[in-house]
């Protein structure tokens, strides 16, 4: 048995990086939160005009936060108008999809011996993202609603700034109950983030070792193997 | 004798120096500047009759009039006999019973749809149980639930101006699992109302939502929980007198440490400053004097609805949450450690079951591999 292995290209440069970026910006974020949540350690010394520890963190915390959701924005537009390979249909709960990710949470679990090789993002992985985006977007909203809850309407360029966010955002209050509950939401989205994280690097390495096609190289360099022939 | 006469005189009657006092600490609550003094002078004095106003109790301690009663700009006997023609107020009024009741009938008749109501306390809506429950019967007041009090005389006023938590959304009485079914004034009515919420209320709002009706015929604006703008607009956090420690990480750990007595921020002792809109760092308390945060103790966002379920616990920085398992309580970082716990032991022993499991899998495919080979 002879299974002919060769590289071939997954991922570009561009979406590579942006990865990485939201890799780096949701560390920070997660790191800045769990500070702003409960300043533990870090604290400032000496006259309250000479340090400015948390005034700090929150604008780190602010700054990872565009990092990501303009990183978001612009995975998206490649997902759907990347010259390369456009991948939105793959990370859709379809029918389609969830048939396939079925076989491959069936083969996750060893209950089935194989899978097939998959070039673009494996049906499981599909399924995983779409639910990570969306918790991604659920703190987008109740990030900025907390964000503009301390910003008056006021006027000029900057008024339409805290205008659009209060418009986009205000539904969160509803939804959750005021700020306490928005806050109380953000704050818990936090662990499903870093759960979702740990769940998606199991996997990736976990794959990469049992189906030996060097799956994350794919998000290093931009390659990884797939079998193109099965012979004697 | 004329000692007495003096007293009489300087209860009853207000000064031009007080009166212009009174009209300029109006309207920089209301943020109108001092051009606007002389109007609001001219607005008081030329109502041709002093407005008159019908304050109702419902289920409450009494908390906002005890405030009312202590303003000391304008005190409470220019307001009484001066300012305001408070008609019916319960805990101050000379009359009792039959004529009490009179009395409350006259003003509504005489001022039909010119009156001011300023509620105190929630309504209560549920049936009592036993054969003579009704609704509402949590709260009667002669015969008369407090439901069927407030449809009377809020049909015909002009404006009806909640003060304190109770009334405005329904306060420590709404809480969970709010046995009478206690809501706020406007909720139980279905009517607009002004809230003016806080536990009690700053006097100086409600003051100024009625020099404002005076002064411009209209209620002022208000955000979507009915609060005026000129007193809800911004959050506590963000004019706290504390804030610079806020922001430079300085914060109390421990009540009656060293951090606290600097003045340190609140924010890990539970304050809800950040989460809470309200003017008490400006308007203050007590003559102006005082408030929470500013007597060292942290914000409990009594301004806001049902903060009794939402901002508490009080000294805590995070509400508990509801495990839906158990009915246990925990709170957010607990069932995230849990979660994330959860995860990283799943993958832990997915991966020494996968690895277990490889030789049998290699085995399979061995297997298979024969069968299609022949």
């Amino acid at each position: 048995m002879v299974i002919l292995l060769e590289m071939v290209k997954v991922k570009t440069a561009g979406v590579r990086a942006l990865h990485w970026v939201i890799f780096l910006a949701t560390v920070s974020l997660v790191l800045t939160g769990l500070y702003i949540a409960d300043p533990f350690w870090l604290s400032g010394t000496g006259e309250a005009y000479q340090t400015f520890v948390m005034a700090k963190i929150r604008l780190i915390h602010f700054l990872s936060a565009i990092a990501l959701d303009v990183a978001f924005l612009v995975r998206l537009y490649i997902a759907f108008f990347s010259l390369f390979h456009t991948d939105w249909r793959e990370v859709l709960p379809t029918p389609g999809n969830l048939k396939e990710a079925w076989k491959s949470f069936r083969f996750y679990w060893t209950l089935e011996g194989e899978q097939k090789d998959y070039r673009w993002i494996d049906p499981f992985d599909g399924i995983t993202f779409h639910l990570l985006h969306l918790i991604l977007i659920l703190q987008l909203f109740t990030g900025f609603a907390l964000y503009v809850s301390g910003i008056e309407l006021t006027a000029g360029i900057y008024g339409i700034w805290a205008k659009t966010l209060h418009f986009a955002t205000d539904w969160t209050l509803v939804v959750f109950g005021g700020l306490p509950g928005v806050r109380l939401m953000h704050h818990f989205t936090l662990w499903l983030v870093v759960s979702g994280a740990f769940l998606h690097i199991y996997h990736q390495v976990w794959k990469t070792i049992k189906l030996q096609r060097a799956d994350i190289s794919a998000i290093v360099n931009g390659y990884k193997l797939m079998a193109v022939k099965r012979g004697k | 004798m004329s000692g007495v006469k003096d007293q009489v005189k300087l209860l009853t009657s207000v000064d031009r120096r007080e009166f212009m006092g009174l009209c300029a600490q109006i309207s920089v609550v209301l943020g109108l500047g001092n051009d606007m003094v002389p109007k609001i002078a001219e607005a008081l004095e030329a109502a041709a009759r002093k407005p008159s106003i019908i304050w109702l109790h419902f289920q409450e301690c009494t908390g906002d009039s005890e405030a009312f009663l202590r303003t000391t700009s304008p005190s409470v006997a220019e307001l009484v006999l001066d300012v305001l023609s408070i008609d019916y107020h319960e805990t101050i009024m000379a009359a009792s019973g039959d004529q009490a009741e009179q009395n409350l009938a006259k003003a509504i008749k005489e001022n039909k749809g010119k009156y001011l109501v300023v509620c105190e306390g929630a309504i209560p809506l549920a049936t009592p149980p036993g054969p003579a429950g009704l609704k509402g019967g949590y709260l009667t007041i002669g015969n008369k639930t407090g439901l069927q009090i407030a449809e009377e005389v809020c049909r015909d006023a002009a404006a009806v101006i909640c003060v304190g938590n109770c009334s405005s959304y329904g306060g420590v009485q709404a809480q969970r699992p709010n046995p009478t079914g206690a809501v706020g004034v406007g909720e139980a009515l279905g009517i607009k109302t002004v809230n003016i919420p806080a536990c009690p209320h700053n006097p100086v709002n409600s003051i100024a939502t009625i020099v404002n009706y005076l002064l411009l015929g209209t209620l002022p604006p208000t955000d979507r929980f009915g609060r005026p703008l000129f007193a809800y607009e911004e959050r506590i956090h963000d004019q706290c007198t504390r804030r610079s420690h806020f922001d430079a990480g300085q914060f109390v750990t421990e009540w009656g440490s060293e951090e606290a007595k600097k003045g340190f921020c609140l924010y890990k002792m539970g304050c809800k400053g950040p989460q809470t809109y309200n003017n008490c760092n400006k308007a203050r308390y007590n003559d102006h004097t005082g408030w929470p945060i500013g007597a060292g103790h942290g914000c409990v966002g009594c301004s806001e609805p049902k903060f009794w379920d939402t901002m508490s616990p009080f000294y805590k920085r995070l509400d508990n949450i509801e495990v839906p398992f158990g009915g246990v309580e925990a709170t957010a970082d607990k069932v995230g450690l849990v979660l994330t716990g959860a995860a990283v032991a799943g993958a832990a022993v997915h991966a020494v079951y996968t690895f277990n499991k490889k030789k049998e899998h290699e085995e399979r495919i061995i297997d298979r591999e024969k069968k299609e080979g022949k």
